[in-house]
């Protein structure tokens, strides 16, 4: 796979990531209104409006808007399932420690790992850092590609499917669109 | 899992070894625990107890016993707080829990089913009394259960057994003759955060103000120990 | 799909807020390899992994069903030297032990302890909740009991035989055979290609005297030395290889690195240097309990049973007790209220306290004048005393005459024989034969009297004591020791207010090198209430069955071809060093003192100079050790910075270490041979005092280890080793005809079964023999599975009772027995020794001074009597380091990983004032300095601690059991962090230069190694 698809990929996954990770603000939309010009994909909307979808869309568990960020909520009903404990021992081997990236302070307070912004952060730093580390760059790309099979491609494209469907804002129906996207990525050779 | 071993817990389900004793008694025990903490040595021999009787992860504790070090008139003193989930009368744990998994069993032992539990963790958040944590094994909610498996096996829990003091009493409060009841006749006795209207049923005897309310987070140093059940570090 | 074709990476900065990584954190990442669980439902629902009990007892019947999965093993826990009886609970199929809790028969873990009649069964009842009997009843383990057994499955544990390769301390090893082993231990050879190694065959010589010039020395065989660990129930096995069977009189246990001090202040005061008997409070019934250098609850021996005793007492019983330490623990809890003291007091100085304390009760008049009037066992039993002392004897105090230091004899004044003492007669007045005498005595008088045609100067013993404690005032006594005046005075008040239910005891607190001289007095005051053998006093402990003894069924102490140890000890101990040929030799030229090394008369069990006198081959060389059940070079403080001499082989040529373990010690050896652990081997012991009825524990192999075996079948140990050794060696005592029974017909000894089972015979038929087991009380604690090995070795009538001995874990007396009327039931019955003419008889081999024959205050001193004070001036040196001990942690336990989680690590506790001096607070690092070496420490301010104090628990900064990188052959074992957290503090104990050679500093009477009060300053990190 060229460099550039890995530079790609990493990117699309880092920047998914990152708005699920941090709550909208003045800085993330103009950031964000610098890479999509199109207005068909993102317009600004207010922020508290942003704010609130935040909010309901993430954490609030009797908000009909809710729609649990966890794999294992997804797949299999419950907080920690098999998921988060097989995704638990990916960081630990890996050593991939969720509370290092720049995130809010509450998904850092809890500690589940199979957050969906923690994995797809996880996702693109295994592809930076086969990108950073030529000896290591086939096993990592292997154990990247093992990842994405276990624990993006089985869950994200029916996660981010449904956010496009019931986000209200546009930005939150772009993180659909770019969820999608991430679960669609191929690090097939050629 | 060892197929004999399955077996011979499902020989003591708690209606078969205490078939007897519906039959004779009108009504459930209440089960409850008194701590005489003037006979608390803090040899953490109940940790150690509770820990290995019901294979607990390393690091995870369902009963501690915090040690601190007080000011108490003028004069340095030493004092130890052997703690456990309280299995209180009004608990705050079993109102959040979303799935039923946790509830109060009519012999007052409070439970939970760890075929319902989610893992959510607000029971764990809700205790006020810092008792539950998430077993990083079953990755279900945790805690005392009084040792359910021996107590209805006409056995004491492990740690009651283990006390080198001999200041942990279990029993039952309905029957008028038991040690507890005795004790509790007996001795003016205290509750942890008896203002929070949990009603617990863990009671102790000789419990310093200092220690009651605030759980110790006050005292002037934590020697060793555990400040609080369950939390890792 | 491929990815649209946005260009992302052109279009974002890394930095920004749509980037997560902080710099560089997203690209080192390591790959992942796959292949393992995903998670484990709990077993129940409810109880989640909870062990399944032991068995279900009805709530109405109390009827009992046991588990067919397990068995219940009363035996025996040597995780410290309480060695208290235990119930180990054993899985069948797995033969892992599971848990373990108290023996309901034994009264270190039960009070009251079940009776001995009680079947198995029946004691599960009472364990239960059946009618809340195991409230009461309940039989416990500590802290360290319970989580002691997960040592057994360390995978850091020794299994093979091990080699060294390379020089010793290198921490490479090489397994071998069995075979190997024996082979190369006995014959010798050019072991380590370094040249020529004496094997024990060759070591082995009864007859030819090691220096021909001092045959008092003893024969060749003394250059095998074995220095052992504490009486943990084996030791009279190795002592039989050692002593009985190879013949060196070099054979110890621990004590000189222990509680010597403590042990020789009661030989003193019991008058048996000896067999150094001891004592302990009757704790049940002791209304006031002094407690110096030792804090009951905290640690001390027997720990479960003193805290047990304590919480009864100070709560619904009458006791008041003060800690007097410089380290205050949990024994003053703030629950006891007042019933509870804690008196701070600068390291080294709790003789002073002890000395103003005398001091003032003589002067008050508030001893026991009845008590110590009494002039003899005839005269105190009249007067309705239960003991007696030799307060009224007179000493002789005269430096003219040759007699000075004695107790005047009868017939040195014509009125009795030569065994028996002088008094004068409170009646009438006149010097009698203390034998004689039918009345009380004088206690004071300081007269001279006439021995042939000289009037020499006499005093009596309690004059004596009253004039040595008076030759400081309190005042000075105060500030020698850091306590007030009035804090002096009203102990002493305090103390003397109880009539006999007052009691002073100590113990590890006083191993510093004035120690014998500060327990001598600590113990003396128990005298001067009259508390021994009184209900609520002292008790000297109940005794044991008659187990390695001539005994009821077996003499396991005679055999022939016996031959003993002869000569002197390498630790020159029990042999005044007048009586050597150096001391000889010196004389005629000169000034035959110092010595070339000291001599240590009255001590016993030595252990540090066992090491000593091996590294400074004085007063031979040694050409083999043998460490078993030990780790000196841990536990003696100083001694780990002056490793080289024991590293070079020329030194001592052959060291063996049998241990499951690599300890420190076993870690600079030459060959480890593994040992069975915590219930895998057989033992027989007894309590160390602190009971009040005979009681012999037992021990035998609940599980199996799980070391390689021997051709016999048995796993490697110290025992299968010993007896294969020695019948490789044709010794006499082992192989086919080796134990006599009753009748003189001889048994074998080729397995360790084959002693111990013997040993328990004889426990169980010691007086009236105890009922046979029955096929439940077999079938409850395993037996059922050891049966076939009592057929082996015990005659039919033997089995079912020795059956009963091992499923109760020994054999005990009803504690109905414990007390007669107001009085113990056991007494002691030799007098008190207000003076010790033994001890006066004696001399400082450094510097020919007589030591002084009572109690006194001494500040900490080298060998040669100059002060510590003046070589480490407080300018200087402004901290005392202590070493206090953890109710979890000791030296041997640290593999227990529940203990390590519990308390992962020891801190440097210091007072808040000095903290705030230095500008430090808890959790900062600190640099400890001694004349020896540096640790670098976390900080723990209190406020219960002596200013000027720094106070370390005993049991952590290990540098060898794994947390060093060692290999087994192809195996490498990566250190392991969590084994050396922490700081030993005897690695930084001190040396004594008054002495030529390697040295450690030591109590100047008794040698016991000094590991508190060390001079020490501070440096931030």
């Amino acid at each position: 796979m060229s460099n550039h698809a890995l530079q790609e990929a990493a990117a699309v996954s880092e920047l998914a990531a990152a708005i699920y990770l941090k709550a909208p603000s003045a800085e993330l939309i103009n950031e964000l209104k610098s890479v999509f010009t199109d207005p068909e994909e993102f317009s600004e909307e207010p922020l508290n409006l942003l704010l609130e979808e935040y909010h309901e869309l993430f954490f609030n568990p009797v908000s009909t808007h809710f729609i649990c960020p966890f794999e294992s909520f997804a797949r299999e009903q419950r907080y920690w399932g098999e998921a988060a404990i097989d995704v638990r021992e990916y960081y630990r081997q890996a050593e991939f420690d969720p509370q290092s990236l720049r995130s809010e302070v509450y998904w850092k307070n809890q500690r589940m790992p199979d957050q969906i912004g923690f994995e797809m952060a996880f996702f693109s730093a295994l592809l930076k850092s086969a990108e950073a580390q030529a000896d290591a760059a086939d096993e990592l790309l292997k154990t990247a590609r093992m990842f994405h099979t276990e624990h993006i491609n089985s869950w994200m494209g029916e996660y981010g499917a449904r956010l496009q469907r019931e986000a209200r804002t546009s930005l939150y129906r772009l993180l659909g669109t770019l969820t999608c996207e991430v679960a669609e990525i191929s690090l097939e050779e050629g | 899992m060892d197929p004999n071993r399955r077996h011979f817990l499902e020989l003591f389900v708690p209606t078969k070894a205490q078939a007897g004793s519906l039959q004779s008694q009108s009504r459930s025990p209440h089960y409850a625990m008194l701590i005489d903490l003037r006979r608390c040595v803090g040899c953490q021999a109940c940790t150690i107890a509770c820990g290995m009787e019901n294979r607990l992860p390393e690091g995870q504790h369902r009963t501690t016993v915090a040690d601190y070090e007080l000011m108490a008139f003028g004069q340095t003193r030493r004092a130890v707080l052997p703690r456990l989930c309280n299995h209180c009368e009004q608990p705050s744990c079993t109102a959040g829990c979303p799935t039923g998994a946790t509830y109060k069993r009519e012999d007052g032992v409070v439970v939970v089913d760890s075929s319902m539990c989610v893992g959510c963790a607000y029971c764990v958040q809700n205790c006020p009394y810092d008792a539950r944590f998430m077993n990083e094994q079953t990755r279900t909610a945790d805690k005392c259960t009084f040792c359910i498996q021996r107590t209805s096996n006409g056995l004491l829990p492990a740690c009651v057994e283990s006390c080198v003091g001999k200041a942990r009493i279990f029993g039952d409060l309905n029957d008028p003759d038991s040690m507890i009841s005795k004790y509790l006749r007996d001795n003016p006795v205290q509750v942890l955060k008896s203002d929070k209207g949990t009603r617990p049923q863990v009671y102790y005897i000789s419990l310093d103000g200092a220690l009651q309310n605030t759980l110790g987070e006050e005292a002037t140093s934590l020697i060793q120990g555990r400040r609080s059940i369950g939390k890792r570090g | 799909m491929k990815i649209k074709r946005r260009n992302f990476v052109k279009g974002l900065g890394a930095v920004g807020a749509l980037g997560v990584f902080a710099a560089g954190s997203a690209s080192t990442l390591k790959a992942v390899s796959k292949g393992w669980w995903a998670g484990e439902k709990p077993v129940d629902l409810l109880a989640g992994n909870a062990l399944p009990p032991e068995c279900s007892v009805d709530p109405e019947t109390g009827e009992v069903i046991a588990n067919p999965d397990q068995y219940v093993a009363n035996g025996l826990c040597t995780a410290c030297t309480s060695l208290c009886g235990i119930r180990a609970r054993v899985d069948r199929k797995t033969n892992q032990v599971l848990r373990v809790s108290g023996n309901p028969y034994h009264p270190l873990s039960t009070a009251p302890a079940l009776d001995y009649d009680v079947r198995i069964s029946d004691s599960f009842k009472a364990m239960s909740g059946f009618k809340g009997q195991g409230l009461e009843q309940r039989s416990v383990a500590c802290s360290r009991g319970n989580a002691a057994l997960d040592m057994l499955a360390d995978p850091k544990r020794v299994l093979t035989p091990l080699k060294r390769v390379g020089s010793r301390g290198a921490g490479q090893w090489e397994p071998i055979s069995y075979e190997q082993l024996l082979n190369e231990v006995v014959e010798g050879g050019n072991l380590f290609g370094e040249g020529q190694v004496d094997g024990l065959r060759a070591i082995r010589d009864t007859k030819t005297p090691i220096d021909p010039n001092a045959p008092e020395l003893g024969p060749r065989s003394n250059q095998l030395a074995m220095i052992n660990g504490f009486k943990n129930g084996r030791l009279s096995f190795a002592k039989r290889f050692g002593v009985l069977s190879f013949g060196s009189k070099n054979f110890t246990g621990h004590r000189g690195n222990c509680g010597l001090t403590m042990r020789g202040g009661y030989a003193a005061l019991l008058g048996d240097w000896k067999k150094y008997p001891h004592l302990k409070p009757d704790y049940s019934n002791c209304e006031y309990y002094l407690s110096i250098g030792t804090a009951p609850g905290n640690a001390g021996n027997p720990f479960k049973r003193q805290a047990m005793l304590l919480a009864e007492a100070r709560s619904t019983g009458k006791m008041k007790y003060v800690i007097v330490d410089p380290v205050q623990s949990n024994s003053n809890s703030l629950a006891s209220g007042t019933r509870s003291e804690w008196l701070p007091i600068t390291p080294g100085t709790d003789g002073a306290l002890v000395m103003g304390m005398i001091r003032w009760i003589i002067e008050n008049g508030r001893y026991n004048e009845q008590f110590l009037s009494q002039p003899n066992a005839a005269a105190a039993k009249q007067a309705g005393e239960l003991s007696w002392s030799n307060a009224t004897h007179l000493v002789v105090t005269d430096s003219s005459s040759p007699l000075d230091g004695t107790i005047l004899r009868a017939d040195a004044l014509g009125i009795g024989s030569a065994e028996s003492m002088v008094v004068i007669d409170q009646a009438s007045g006149q010097p009698v034969a203390q034998d004689r005498a039918n009345g009380p005595a004088r206690l004071f008088y300081a007269e001279t009297i006439k021995v042939k045609d000289q009037q020499i100067a006499v005093k009596t013993a309690l004059q004596v004591l009253f004039d040595e404690a008076r030759k400081q005032t309190l005042a000075e006594y105060s500030e020698a020791c850091g306590v007030p005046v009035k804090t002096i005075v009203r102990l002493a008040q305090e103390f003397t207010s109880y009539g006999r239910r007052a009691v002073a005891d100590t113990h590890g607190g006083t191993m510093q090198s004035n120690g014998f001289y500060t327990a001598y007095s600590i113990v003396m005051l128990n005298a001067l209430v009259g508390n021994l053998n009184w209900k609520g006093g002292m008790s000297s402990g109940g005794g044991r069955y008659a187990d390695v003894k001539p005994g009821p069924r077996y003499n396991m102490v005679k055999f022939p071809g016996k031959v003993g140890g002869k000569g002197v000890t390498i630790s020159r101990q029990d042999f005044p060093y007048e009586k050597t040929s150096e001391y000889k030799r010196k004389k005629k030229t000169g000034n035959p003192y110092p010595a070339d090394g000291p001599w240590f008369p009255l001590a016993a069990g030595l252990q540090p100079e066992f090491v000593l006198g091996g590294l400074n081959s004085y007063p031979y060389p040694l050409k083999a050790v043998m460490f078993w059940n030990t780790n000196p070079v841990y536990g003696q403080s100083g001694l780990s910075n002056q490793l080289d001499k024991l590293r070079d082989p020329k030194r001592i040529p052959l060291l063996i270490c049998i241990d499951s373990f690599v300890s420190e010690t076993a870690a600079e050896c030459d060959y480890i041979v593994p040992d069975t652990s915590l219930y895998e081997y057989f033992a027989s012991t007894t309590p160390w005092s602190g009971t009040l009825t005979k009681i012999s524990t037992v021990g035998w192999p609940a599980v199996d280890a799980p070391q390689q075996t021997t051709p016999a079948g048995d796993p490697i140990s110290m025992e299968s080793f010993l007896i294969d050794v020695a019948k490789r060696m044709d010794l006499p005592g082992f192989g086919d005809k080796a134990i006599p029974d009753a009748d003189g017909k001889l048994w074998p000894l080729n397995r360790p079964q084959d002693w111990y089972l013997r040993l328990f015979a004889n426990i169980a038929f010691d007086g009236k023999p105890v009922p046979d087991a029955n096929d439940e009380d077999m079938n409850l604690t395993g037996l059922d599975r050891f049966a076939p090995r009592l057929a082996e070795v015990l005659k039919p009538e033997e089995q079912r009772k020795v059956a009963y001995v091992m499923s109760h874990g020994g054999r005990f007396e009803s504690e109905k027995e414990s007390y007669q009327a107001d009085g113990l039931t056991h007494k002691y019955k030799a007098p008190m020794q207000i003076y010790n003419e033994t001890l006066a008889h004696h001399r400082n081999s450094m510097t020919g001074e007589r030591f002084h024959g009572t109690a006194r205050w001494i500040p900490p001193v080298f060998l040669n009597g100059d002060k510590l004070s003046d070589t480490y001036p407080a300018a200087k040196w402004p901290f005392k380091l202590v070493s206090s001990k953890s109710q979890f942690m000791n030296s041997g336990t640290i593999s227990a990983k529940r203990l390590r989680d519990l308390k992962p690590s020891n801190e440097l506790a210091m007072h808040a004032d000095d903290a705030r001096r230095l500008g430090v607070k808890s959790g900062d690092r600190l640099r400890l300095v001694t004349a020896s070496g540096e640790a670098v420490g976390v900080v723990s301010v209190r406020d219960g601690i002596m200013p000027g104090v720094i106070g370390i628990e005993h049991g952590f900064g290990h540098w060898r059991f794994g947390a060093d990188a060692m290999s087994f052959g192809q195996q490498k074992l990566t250190p392991d962090s969590a084994y050396s957290a922490g700081v030993a503090i005897n690695r930084l104990g001190l040396t004594d230069s008054s002495r030529p050679g390697v040295s450690t500093l030591a109590d100047f009477v008794l040698g016991a190694n000094a590991r508190n009060g060390l001079p020490a300053r501070v440096e931030k990190v």
